[in-house]
């Protein structure tokens, strides 16, 4: 027996069959970011035979200070690439294989059947759809988990017949309404703790031990440290839905509004944009001039835009996320031209000084 | 109620009281929803005693948790 796996091995409940099974489990981590950093490291220590992970970001040095596989010089390169050769580097007895690539209606098949276990380690949640559909029609677990500021969520899905995420949350969010770490940030550490919630829930399936949160959804929030349960059925309609579709069912489809958007690279210089800011006070960087207006999204519903319908605005936040949820409020305001700028606050600042 | 999320920050709490009688979930989302208008664009889901419910299902319990999706990772 390796030397390596000595301590867990040691363990009643592992032992030399516990740790074949991990030497034969193969798992793919689906975004090699805040949790699927921490997830990798563990299952690669741990001795899990094949790790895949699909991940199609570069790595930027906002980056850095929650995802530990990554290091200053490899800014620029892709995430899962890089992410393969350090596992490697922590266990050369494993096998990792790298998909440069986003999961996808259209490729799931292709990227998830050689795998046994699939992990959510993604940030946006049409792809959450995805993952949870794809796993229910290949009959395969999937080990989610999500964030926000300080709280995090995590869950079994498609277990041995449990439920899925559609069953959790049957009507998907608009897109914008649900905000992501790179929109309102995030502590390094929260990521760090709720992967390895991930982690853990992984080799509790390899190893067949229990208390599988199957059925359950499980809430962590770190400053009051806080933990809840809380059971979760399955929704045989929805199951049925996506089986008789045989394919995952687009969330995006499903809402049918589309939002404008617009690049900066597709604007010129232009002096009749009204710009609105839709940040809340204290977001950095701060921006003001002429032709910018501040109007916090929380507070554009209670009081709405006092403003010419005809005006040409474009709304701006941190990401391109929250601007698509104010443009939807403008309009059902009157607002006859609001776009969503696709770039955040800080690119638009550039661009106008310029 | 106690809220978990964006939902605290929406309301502004983690915890409040609604005083409701014999309503479906369906109807407390609409008396939320009236009370913090930007909850109309949030998808949500209730529970009670720790198990999740369905938009018919009948409000029967006094403490209700009350999440939406996250979306970080």
């Amino acid at each position: 027996m390796d030397q390596r796996y000595i301590r867990q091995v040691q363990l009643s409940e592992v032992g030399e069959s516990g740790q074949q099974k991990l030497a034969e489990a193969s798992v793919l981590v689906v975004g090699a970011g805040g949790l699927g950093c921490p997830i990798l490291s563990y299952l690669a220590a741990a001795g899990a035979g094949r790790l895949g992970i699909v991940d199609p970001d570069t790595i930027d040095r906002s980056n850095l200070h929650r995802q530990l596989l990554y290091s200053e010089e490899d800014s620029g390169k892709n995430k899962a690439e890089i992410a393969k050769e350090k596992l490697v580097k922590i266990n050369p007895t494993i096998t990792v294989e790298s998909f440069p690539v986003a999961l996808t209606a259209q490729n799931y098949m292709a990227l998830m059947q050689q795998y046994d276990i699939i992990v959510d380690g993604t940030d946006d949640i049409p792809t959450r759809y995805v993952l949870s559909d794809a796993c229910l029609l290949l009959q395969k677990p999937l080990v989610f988990a999500a964030l926000f500021k300080f709280e995090g969520q995590v869950s079994v899905f498609n277990y041995k017949e449990g439920p899925t995420y559609r069953c959790l949350f049957p009507d998907p969010p608009k897109e914008g309404d649900i905000p992501n770490c790179n929109e309102i940030g995030v502590l390094g550490v929260l990521p760090g703790l709720i992967g390895l919630f991930q982690a853990t829930e992984v080799l509790k399936i390899i190893l067949g031990l229990p208390g599988i949160l199957s059925g359950k959804v499980l809430y962590y929030n770190v400053l009051t440290h806080q933990q809840r349960v809380f059971t979760i059925r399955r929704n045989e309609t929805s199951i049925k839905e996506i089986m008789k579709l045989g394919k995952p069912l687009d969330v995006e489809s499903q809402n049918c509004e589309i939002i404008p958007i617009i690049s900066l690279t597709e604007l010129k210089n232009e002096t009749d944009i009204l710009w609105i800011d839709i940040r809340e006070p204290g977001e950095q960087p701060e921006l003001s001039g002429p032709g910018v207006l501040h109007k916090p999204l929380s507070k554009l519903t209670e009081s709405p835009l006092d403003l010419d319908p005809s005006s040409r605005m474009i709304f701006f936040c941190q990401s391109g996320l929250r601007s698509q949820q104010a443009v939807r409020v403008a309009q059902e305001q009157g607002m006859k031209h609001c776009l969503s700028l696709k770039e955040g606050a800080a690119v638009l600042k550039n661009w106008l000084t310029k | 109620m106690t809220y978990f999320g964006q939902l605290a920050e929406i309301t502004g709490d983690h915890n409040e009281i609604i005083e409701i009688s014999g309503a479906s979930v369906h109807e407390l989302k609409e008396v939320m929803k009236k009370k913090y208008p930007r909850l109309q664009q949030l998808s949500f889901v209730v529970a009670q005693d720790n198990q999740l419910l369905n938009e018919n299902d009948k409000i029967t319990g006094s403490q209700l948790d009350v999440f939406p999706p996250f979306s970080g990772g």
